[in-house]
């Protein structure tokens, strides 16, 4: 499996493959290659937005400290 | 000689020095003032209240500190001094002075300058304030806050960044920003948001690593702030493995943190929008390329249908030796044309449904219509296809030679004939010509 792209990458490369394709004048193979290339992206890119969901932690320096020594979970 | 009238009108000393207590009691101006002097007089008394005499060149005038607020430590007469203080007038005495708050050697302000000044020259000699600064994350995954515990900084941060990502996942490390153990404070907390950061450790807890940090605190005075002046908070911004942001005081407070740390919010709040992005922007952004990808994909697919039609056209008038190869390789693919049209289009329909309220409605309509349209070209486009025709119990004549017959006058009695019919081909012979 290739790296996954930042977001700003896959962003940029989906907004490339868009415009070509309302460019027009791509055959089938290259059409359906992009839109699948960019129906990745876009999964990619919302992948990055759902990642960034998680838990608010609000604790007082020595609670954090502690935490960190803790044994992980 | 006084009339009652007049003895009437004649203000008791008393209502005249209240009121006027009142009046300076209740000008902005005079209360909570900073004032610069020198001390020219400084008594305690045994209750502990300080009076004290402050000048300049100019003018003087005669302080008091109550016990609660007096310094543990006497000044010496002529020392420079920052008092912060307000005016009142002591009524047994109709005597103006001022209540001193808080009192501040010059001295020591300016020896704190002055060590802030050597720090920022030994930083720049050392190029921590030339190094290049690393850009903040497009989408940060995980914000570390280490501020002022329990602050109205902290709220606003929470509440600012809450608004612009609902959920985003935040790690508060409340800390002490003023006094003695400051700085000490910020470091360690500082130290802890490191550790968070750190992708071996995040891995270990199943959380994503820190990828940008916010230091900072609310506004206060120069001395509240000063823990963002020291180099134990310095240095410790510098070694982050992640970049930090500064977020110190108001817009006009600049302290070293801020020429240290990658980027210098002007306050809290500052420092939360520009970590955090407004997701529904981003969101927005996502359905219209959707949207765009969907349509611009569809058309070019219809374009290409076509485009198979007219191939059609023209095969159905070509030698028929490479027709059956040509026509093969045609339902080919256009078996792969629909199963990439039908599958990626239902794709693509269900991850619309799944976007935005919002957009969904005319998305999955626009895909529909696309649907649609691509299934009527597909219905032309079986009517055209030769092989429709032979099924329907017509024959099609070609040449001995492989070229297609479409009119008596390339036949002459005798001639050689191939009869394609939707199962075979017959050979046959031209035995009349007769022209309609």
């Amino acid at each position: 499996m290739s790296e996954t792209p930042s977001y700003s990458e896959a962003l940029q490369r989906l907004e490339a493959i868009v415009a070509e394709l309302e460019r027009g004048g791509t055959g089938l193979e290259a059409t359906v290659k992009m839109f699948e290339e960019g129906t990745a992206l876009l999964k990619a890119c919302q992948s990055h937005l759902d990642e960034a969901e998680g838990q608010l932690k609000r604790l007082r320096l020595s609670d954090a400290e502690a935490e960190l020594e803790e044994p992980e979970a | 000689m006084l009339t009652p009238e007049v003895l009437g009108s004649a203000l008791p000393v008393g209502r005249f020095v209240l009121g006027l207590r009142r009046l300076l009691n209740e000008e902005p101006t005079l209360q909570h003032q900073m004032l610069r002097g020198e001390v020219a007089r400084w008594s305690r008394a045994r209750s502990g209240h300080v009076y004290l005499t402050l000048r300049d060149d100019d003018a003087s005038i005669d302080a008091v500190m109550w016990a609660s607020r007096a310094p543990p430590v006497d000044f010496q007469e002529g020392s420079e001094v920052v008092v912060i203080g307000s005016v009142d007038l002591y009524p047994p005495r109709g005597q103006l002075q001022l209540q001193v708050t808080s009192i501040q050697a010059v001295d020591k302000i300016g020896e704190l300058e002055a060590e802030r000044r050597e720090l920022i020259a030994s930083l720049k000699a050392e190029g921590v304030l030339d190094r290049p600064r690393r850009p903040l994350p497009l989408i940060p995954r995980h914000v570390a806050i280490v501020i002022g515990a329990e602050s109205a900084a902290e709220a606003d941060v929470l509440r600012l960044t809450e608004d612009r990502w609902p959920g985003l996942r935040r790690t508060v490390i409340g800390v002490l920003v003023q006094g003695d153990k400051a700085p000490e404070e910020v470091a360690r907390g500082l130290r802890v948001a490191a550790r968070l950061a750190n992708p071996d450790h995040a891995e270990a807890r199943g959380v994503p690593p820190v990828d940008v940090i916010i230091v900072g605190r609310g506004g206060g005075s120069t001395e509240d702030l000063w823990a963002f002046n020291l180099e134990r908070v310095a240095r410790a911004i510098v070694s982050m493995p992640v970049p930090v942001v500064s977020a110190v005081g108001h817009e006009s407070d600049v302290l070293v943190s801020d020429l240290v740390a990658d980027v210098r919010a002007s306050t809290p709040s500052d420092a939360a929008e520009r970590v955090v992005p407004v997701k529904h922007d981003l969101d927005r952004r996502h359905d219209e390329l959707a949207v765009r990808l969907e349509g611009a994909t569809a058309r070019r697919l219809s374009e290409v249908r076509q485009h198979h039609r007219l191939l059609q056209h023209r095969l159905a008038g070509a030698p028929v030796a490479g027709l059956s190869r040509a026509r093969s390789e045609l339902a080919g693919l256009q078996t792969r044309l629909d199963t990439t049209v039908d599958g990626r289009l239902g794709e693509a329909s269900r991850r619309l449904a799944a976007l935005a309220h919002a957009l969904q409605h005319a998305t999955q309509r626009h895909v529909g219509d696309q649907r649609a349209r691509l299934a009527g070209l597909e219905a032309a486009l079986r009517t055209t296809d030769p092989r429709n025709v032979l099924e329907r119990g017509y024959g099609m004549l070609q040449q001995p030679d492989g070229g297609v017959i479409d009119s008596v006058n390339d036949l002459a009695v005798g001639d050689g004939l191939l009869v394609h019919l939707v199962d075979g081909t017959v050979t046959t012979a031209v035995e009349d010509v007769k022209r309609t």
